[in-house]
């Protein structure tokens, strides 16, 4: 025999640090999986409003990851596995909720099915572990609900909104992965194991495979670019353009960053892309693409907000091109991430952000004002990631930076084919878009004192070069 | 000590600041380069343009090749730089985070 003290207080069963971490290390595989999941679905799916949601709500699986990640390692999880071995069962439910048709039955399935699974299992760890012993895991995990019950509540409106008993036709599906999630024991591991739906009709799908091209939400005409320095060959539209630029170049600036932000939605696709076909990196990788991609939908939504701003019936006047991420589509990912970030570095390096503002301010348009700004801080953090995971991706070496050389220049080639031949495309012409958009802003303009803003500008014109050819 | 053309009164009241002229080969501007202030600080405040973005050293946007007289990355943030060494032998600096320690003439 020996000698204690009674237990000071009753504690909680099976709440351990190293149970703690596991269960954790659940969470955290399942939001990084979703994470890139999303990503790849947001490229596949061509609706506008659930395109903006999806960006937002990868991003924010992004950050759960991330501090669950750091909480883990906290819990003496080791460093060398955290990013490794996760659950095959869970990754299967997963790659399951992938295999969901964009957009219906994958939002159905995990806005229906694996959110609320998800919060379920934080909830589950919230009422089991100690608040003062795991305080630091509670703040994450009480955030990390407050968020999904947040994604959720906005996916349900967004689809009452824009697709009316989305959740209703997608019964089955969803159906079909609360079987599966049963069967892995729930995202927590714990509940009591169903038996796997393998003769459930809806299983045994083939695995799911990015889309290489993207659609536009179909309320948009079908357009391949969307600005005239895209398209060399489209003279009839640069005239057209040129006749807006001659009611001043304030109000041409105003209509060009409107649209350019607008359609900056294809950039945000060539990062997320990345993120389902790097499957092997850092997790650093993934939270800075996933930012990336994130960002550049915030700017897409910054031009849309803006020409809505305007009044203007926005599918009918605004071209919204995808020829950018189509003709990049066939080519390795490494080959568009490398171009996305020379046109980026290329845009910074010629102070275009700077003049854009000096020209947007001149026309007191605070609003596009603010736009530009914000935009140009988060383009000086992509160019940063670029240059890290292309380094990172290629070799910090000559013969790294000559294969870089060598893949961007590839890829402006490859570019400038894609515009030669579709020249003659009739959704390669702008000139009826900026017909009409002439004849709406005239209607608006009003008078301010000139300043005599004194700037030059002209879009960067990455491929100009390859364009010659 | 600087080279005596652009110094100014310390704040103290006592001794010369060293100050340094900037040039820019492409355009022919010149600007003072105070001690201790950034090359891209001291542009502006003279009202020149030039390219930057992230003013940490870490967007490369106003990487620029110093081609004659002495640049040298402030000691407290060169470990944070986004620049190689190869770059850094080639004369390259970020004028966001480089400060003058001569009369420089940049690629510019």
């Amino acid at each position: 025999m020996v000698k204690v003290l009674p237990a000071s207080r009753s504690s909680h069963v099976d709440v351990r640090v190293e149970n703690a971490s596991r269960y954790l290390k659940r969470c955290y595989v399942v939001e990084r999986q979703l994470m890139r999941t999303v990503a790849a679905k947001f490229v596949d799916t061509s609706q506008w409003d659930f395109k903006r949601q999806l960006a937002n709500d990868m991003w924010q699986a992004s950050r759960h990851a991330d501090a669950l990640r750091t909480r883990i390692l906290e819990l003496r999880y080791p460093r060398r596995d955290v990013d490794k071995k996760p659950d095959p069962a869970l990754m299967a439910l997963v790659a399951e909720c992938a295999k969901g048709t964009a957009h219906a039955e994958f939002i159905g399935g995990v806005y229906g099915v694996l959110l609320p699974e998800l919060v379920r299992a934080y909830q589950g760890y919230l009422s089991a572990t100690d608040p003062l012993d795991d305080a630091p895991s509670i703040y994450i995990v009480r955030h990390i609900v407050a968020d999904l019950e947040m994604q959720i509540e906005r996916m349900r409106a967004l689809a009452d909104e824009v697709s009316p008993g989305l959740f209703e036709r997608t019964a089955a599906w969803q159906g079909y992965l609360r079987q599966c999630c049963a069967a892995v024991g729930g995202i927590s591991g714990l509940d009591e194991r169903a038996p796997a739906p393998a003769d459930h009709p809806l299983a045994g799908r083939p695995t799911y495979e990015i889309g290489r091209s993207v659609m536009r939400d179909e309320r948009w005409r079908p357009v391949l670019f969307h600005l005239p320095h895209e398209n060399k060959y489209d003279v009839e539209g640069r005239k057209a353009w040129q006749r807006i630029e001659a009611l001043d170049k304030r109000v041409a600036m105003q209509v060009w960053s409107a649209i350019s932000h607008f359609n900056e939605i294809w950039a945000a696709e060539v990062v997320a892309a990345s993120m389902w076909d790097f499957d092997d990196q850092p997790w650093d990788f993934y939270l800075d693409l996933a930012r990336w991609a994130w960002d550049e939908t915030r700017h897409s939504t910054m031009g849309y907000r803006a020409l809505q701003g305007w009044g203007w019936d926005v599918p009918d006047l605004i071209p919204w091109g995808n020829a950018l991420y189509n003709a990049l589509g066939p080519m390795p990912p490494i080959q568009r991430l490398a171009l996305l970030y020379y046109y980026e570095d290329s845009l910074l390096r010629a102070g275009t952000k700077q003049i854009e503002i000096k020209i947007l301010e001149s026309a007191q348009d605070d609003g596009s004002v603010q736009d530009m700004d914000f935009d140009w801080a988060d383009e000086a953090i992509h160019v940063s990631y670029g240059y890290t995971w292309l380094r990172h991706l290629l070799g910090d070496s000559n013969a790294g930076k000559e294969e870089l050389t060598r893949l961007t220049d590839d890829a402006r080639e490859i570019i400038a084919r894609f515009v030669a031949e579709h020249k003659d495309d009739p959704q390669a012409k702008l000139a009826p878009y900026f017909e009409r958009l002439h004849d709406v802003i005239a209607s608006m303009l009003h008078d301010i004192p000139d300043d005599a803003l004194n700037v030059q500008w002209a879009p960067v014109a990455a491929d100009e070069e390859a364009l010659k050819a | 000590m600087g080279t005596g053309r652009g110094g100014r009164r310390s704040a103290e009241g006592v001794g010369i600041v060293p100050a340094y002229i900037a040039s820019l080969a492409k355009t022919g501007a010149q600007f003072t380069v105070e001690e201790g202030e950034t090359i891209l600080d001291a542009a502006e405040r003279a009202g020149i343009l030039l390219a930057y973005s992230c003013r940490s050293g870490t967007c490369r946007s106003c990487l620029t090749r110093v081609l004659s007289g002495c640049a040298e990355h402030d000691p407290e943030y060169v470990s944070e730089l986004n620049i190689d060494a190869d770059e850094l032998a080639a004369n390259y600096r970020l004028l966001c985070s480089a400060l003058a320690c001569s009369d420089v003439t940049l690629e510019k």
